[in-house]
């Protein structure tokens, strides 16, 4: 399945699940990245890391390898 | 004014919800900064009256939940369950209900009297989202007040609504979350069991206890796993993880997040009303420059260059003015003062050693009010954003960038800077490798050296080469501390970038002048007993020998009649450097220079070099000075030729001492003035002593290095 790290520039997905092994997985759910919820890649730098997500009305930057753990649909 | 009179009231809330805003518009000037203790949290605190009560505020760190994964979370959640305020003001951005409503439903976790402030309401309007205020109050069982600081709107209404909530004019609204009904099982037979626990439920909602025993929270387990009560506690809370996982295919922490998640969805669709055609916000525009994929990082890179350039350009002409206002208080004391040890220790150990640190105040004064700048638009969070990859390279926080880069100025705002970085490890890390970047009272010393014993054509390179040393050393240490000390510490990089607000000058100013008053009352404390204590190293003992041979020498003077009086003045004041050259040796400082010469000579160094190391830990600039003073040149600077010659003149020295001397300058212990600020920001004393130990053993080991290196391929 598609993660959130695969999104194109602009583009947008429906958090299927989040994977509970990754070590950052509770803050990540803590910032509202949950199930069911939009998200839009909205901004990201040079490196493609990190990546900067548009959910629930606000602007949230996290690393690629946290957006790995976050899977789309 | 009697005691309940007074009531206590707490301010929560998201970062970047304009919490800060309010406060000042809730207490005005009436307000003081300090440090919660034990962690370098700033404490905000003010008071205010109103109705003939007086109304004491803690504006708590901003967090977006009271859990505890970082020091501010844990002195929120500490303050609000521990010092239970009278009323606790829940401060939210009214325009992004839905992440700010989250920590709301921690506050009805904790039964505190609630309050919450739509802050921010104005731009509501603005944007046309219509909030049926009276259905959410319901749904949260929470006071719900609309406010707005930039139209000054609400803030009465916010203190009217504390006084009546206190003294019971208005109902406190009081509504349990409830989560699913398998949850709410588990739940309630905990708090059964908690409930026979007279003391413990007596300090702690066991209903908090249950929700937090079963998000796996580990200060909360750390509370009751003593207690009698544990074992049954434990069994219900074993079945509920195991029924949980068995059902429903998760966990309990997640699926009491999710609920919560889940509630505010709900409660949000039923009382918010947005207007469709939600057009490009401003801030959306302003990002599609400032951290666009190519312009990025140029436009980061020129900000850093213009506060580094206004930090040092503009801070140089008031650096002069303090420079010179301490010039003159000297000589004006000199004159008043008569001679002797009194006069001495005020004029060379007080005015100088004071005059010294003060003389940074401007640095930091415009470091600071561009930072807060920053941090207040909220350009802050886009800069870590846009360097963040690089710095993580090295096991670093996109944040440490401006600390770091502001080590290159002066290390004392460097190290006040590492505030920005909310976790611990990162930190300490970023602390601990601010002294490698070359601080600009390192530069007379390579100008002197550098320009001595290489060709004016090698000078600038060598000087090059020794700023790139250091940031390698900085970065590998830094790389180095992660994988040793920190392992696997590190902060996941989960950041809001919040919609760009104009900060208000006031609160500006505020910053500014709180981060200059810190530094202030350091100068007028320990740095000013540490500047008595380096004068007194440097002055004794005296050898009663060395003075009654000058006093002599200088009476012969006066009796030799060949001379005329030019020429006896010029002779007087070469015999007063002499003295007080062979005094430096004999003093306490000279002899700690003999006494290191042993562990400064693999290093190619020699005594005086020595002395020169050790007087530079009170600050850099005396490096250069006391050697002056050991080569009996008087008060010189960098530029000096007679010093040039004299260092030359000695045989001992060459390129090889140089490269070595200089390394060992740019990586040792930064001044005093900074150590202090470093022990303040680090917090425990065990990073002092390692800061202490880790700078001179990096020294020791590259200087000696180098050394061996250069004199392998330079000789």
């Amino acid at each position: 399945m598609k993660t959130a790290a695969d999104l194109r520039f602009g583009e947008r997905g429906i958090i299927h699940s989040i994977d509970q092994l990754h070590p950052s997985a509770r803050r990540i759910i803590e910032y509202g990245f949950t199930p069911g919820q939009v998200i839009i890649l909205a901004h990201q730098t040079l490196f493609s890391d990190p990546l900067a997500f548009i959910i629930r009305g606000t602007t949230i930057a996290i690393r690629r390898s946290e957006a790995k753990s976050i899977l789309v649909e | 004014m009697n005691k309940d009179r007074e009531i206590l009231v707490a301010l929560a809330g998201n970062p970047n919800s304009g919490k800060t805003s309010l406060f000042n518009k809730l207490v005005g000037a009436n307000q003081k900064v300090g440090n919660w203790s034990g962690v370098t949290v700033e404490k905000y605190e003010g008071a205010t009256s109103h109705k003939g009560f007086k109304i004491k505020v803690i504006d708590l760190p901003g967090t977006y939940s009271l859990t505890t994964y970082s020091p501010e979370e844990v002195v929120a959640r500490n303050f609000l369950v521990d010092e239970k305020p009278d009323v606790v003001v829940n401060v939210i951005d009214a325009t992004n209900l839905e992440r700010n409503l989250y920590l709301t439903t921690q506050l009805i976790d904790i039964q505190a009297n609630l309050i919450v402030a739509l802050n921010m309401y104005d731009e509501v309007e603005d944007q046309k989202i219509i909030i049926d205020h009276n259905q959410l109050e319901r749904l949260f069982g929470a006071h719900m007040i609309p406010t707005s600081t930039t139209k000054n709107s609400g803030i009465q209404s916010v203190l009217d609504h504390i006084v009546d909530l206190y003294t019971g004019a208005i109902d406190v609204k009081r509504n349990k979350l409830n989560f699913s009904a398998h949850l709410e099982y588990y739940i309630e037979k905990m708090v059964e069991i908690f409930l026979t626990d007279k003391e413990l439920s007596a300090k702690y909602l066991p209903r908090w206890l249950a929700i937090k025993l079963l998000v796996n929270d580990k200060a909360v387990y750390d509370l009751v796993r003593d207690r009698s009560v544990w074992t049954n506690v434990n069994k219900v809370l074993s079945e509920a993880v195991y029924k949980t996982g068995n059902e429903f295919n998760t966990d309990t922490e997640l699926m009491l997040k999710e609920e919560r998640h889940a509630f505010i969805r709900g409660a949000i669709k039923e009382t918010v009303r947005r207007s469709n055609n939600r057009k490009k916000s401003t801030t959306d525009l302003i990002d599609s420059i400032l951290i666009n994929r190519i312009t990025g990082l140029p436009i980061f890179a020129l900000f850093m260059w213009l506060i580094f350039q206004l930090t040092f350009s503009l801070g140089e002409a008031p650096m002069l003015w303090i420079e010179s206002a301490f010039n003159h208080l000297s000589i004006y004391m000199s004159s008043v003062l008569p001679d002797g040890m009194t006069k001495s220790i005020i004029v060379d150990g007080i005015i100088a050693g004071v005059g010294g640190v003060v003389v940074f105040l401007p640095n930091i004064m415009i470091l600071f009010l561009a930072l807060a700048f920053l941090e207040g638009t909220g350009y802050m969070a886009r800069a870590a954003f846009v360097i963040d990859k690089v710095m993580h390279k090295f096991g670093l926080h996109g944040k440490s960038f401006i600390p770091m880069i502001t080590g290159f100025g002066c290390s004392v705002p460097a190290f006040m800077a590492t505030r920005t970085l909310k976790n611990e490890s990162d930190r300490i890390t970023t602390l601990l490798i601010i002294p490698f970047m070359s601080c600009g009272a390192k530069f007379p010393v390579y100008v002197l050296i550098a320009g001595t014993f290489f060709e004016q054509s090698m000078a600038g390179n060598v000087l090059f080469g020794i700023y790139l040393f250091g940031v390698i050393i900085a970065l590998i240490s830094a790389k180095l501390l992660k994988s040793t000390f920190f392992k696997g510490e590190s902060e996941p990089f989960v950041m809001e970038l919040p919609p760009y607000r104009m900060p208000s000058v006031k609160t500006l100013l505020f910053q500014m002048w709180h981060k200059a008053a810190i530094y202030l009352r350091k100068a007028g404390t320990i740095i000013l007993f540490a500047a008595v204590l380096i004068w007194f190293a440097s002055n004794f003992p005296r050898s009663v020998d060395i003075e009654k041979y000058y006093e002599d020498q200088r009476l012969m003077l006066e009796l030799n009649s060949e001379y005329d009086n030019n020429k006896r003045n010029e002779l007087k004041e070469k015999l007063r450097v002499k003295e007080l050259a062979e005094q430096i040796e004999y003093s306490i400082v000279g002899r700690l220079g003999h006494l290191i010469e042993p562990l400064v000579s693999p290093l190619g160094l020699d005594w005086r070099l020595g002395i020169s190391l050790v007087t530079g830990i009170a600050a850099k600039e005396i490096v250069v000075s006391t050697m002056g003073t050991i080569y009996s040149l008087g008060d010189i600077d960098e530029n000096s030729a007679a010093l040039r010659e004299r260092l030359l003149a000695n045989p001992d020295y060459n390129q090889a001492v140089a490269l070595s001397f200089m390394v060992f300058v740019l990586l040792y212990i930064p001044c005093f003035a900074a150590s202090i600020v470093f022990h303040r920001e680090a917090g425990k004393w065990k990073w002092t002593f390692f800061y202490i130990f880790y700078t001179v053993a990096v020294a020791w080991l590259m200087s000696f290095i180098v050394y061996r290196i250069s004199l392998f391929l330079l000789m």
